[in-house]
């Protein structure tokens, strides 16, 4: 768990792989109302939604740092730059990027970038987080 | 601006959400932690609400792989569970989800630049 009041901004929070299997694709074009032909590409081969890949990215970011439950999603930016298809594992790395305290609360921006497995930048995407309370 | 659909998000639709995203957080599934937490009960992920919206702005389906995919999201108000949400888009970039109080919870800009 990651103690946010001793955070600079610029600070890797988390690197790690994450593994966009096919069948995250179909639940969640399930649960969206997707269509999976639309993310069929000429090869037949299913591609990732990237509103999956920043919202796994985030849901990732947001376990893995232990934020306090009940934290807030005010802002996200998406910037898709490659398809991927699924069964990829995609490597993260999420850096805080503000972390500012107001009025009793904790604004921060978390950026998080996926890479390919060569290195190429995939997906880049921005959170805009408010932690109400810090118990302290 | 166009309506273009009405939907209602059940708390299974959101348990579905935190299990393929990983957003765990009680204040999407627990109802009694999200009224300790000052909301009348549990409220839906922005990220779920933004890829229900999906469908109109075709975040993946329609973009060049030459060109960039570009998405700006912000959530302004909380979109409760089982609560009546409606899309209108706004114009061919813009998207917006308004509550049953005729208050805009979430705007997203789209575009392929």
């Amino acid at each position: 768990m990651i103690d946010f009041t001793q955070i600079s901004e610029g600070k890797t929070v988390v690197a790690k792989q994450i593994l966009f299997s096919e069948q995250d694709v179909i639940r969640f074009l399930c649960a969206s109302g997707g269509n999976v032909g639309s993310y069929k590409n000429e090869e037949n081969m299913l591609e990732i939604p990237s509103i999956l890949m920043a919202g796994k990215a985030l849901g990732t970011m947001l376990g893995e740092t232990g934020i306090p439950k009940g934290t807030l999603h005010t802002t996200q930016r998406i910037e898709q730059f490659l398809r991927v298809n699924s069964d990829s594992n995609l490597m993260m790395e999420a850096i805080v990027t503000k972390n500012k305290k107001r009025a009793g609360a904790r604004f921060l921006t978390i950026e998080i970038v996926l890479y390919g497995s060569n290195g190429e930048k995939i997906l880049f995407t921005s959170s805009g987080l408010i932690i109400r309370s810090e118990g302290v | 601006m166009s309506e273009v659909r009405k939907i209602q998000i059940s708390q299974d639709m959101v348990n579905d959400y935190a299990r393929i995203s990983g957003d765990d957080n009680p204040i999407h599934q627990d109802p009694s932690f999200a009224r300790d937490e000052g909301f009348d009960t549990t409220i839906v992920h922005g990220m779920f609400v933004l890829s229900l919206m999906g469908e109109y702005f075709s975040v993946s389906s329609k973009f060049d792989t030459q060109s960039k995919l570009l998405l700006n999201a912000r959530f302004k108000k909380p979109v409760y569970v089982d609560e009546e949400i409606t899309f209108f888009i706004e114009n061919k970039e813009k998207i917006i989800a308004k509550n049953s109080t005729n208050e805009i919870c979430v705007e997203v800009v789209v575009s392929n630049v």
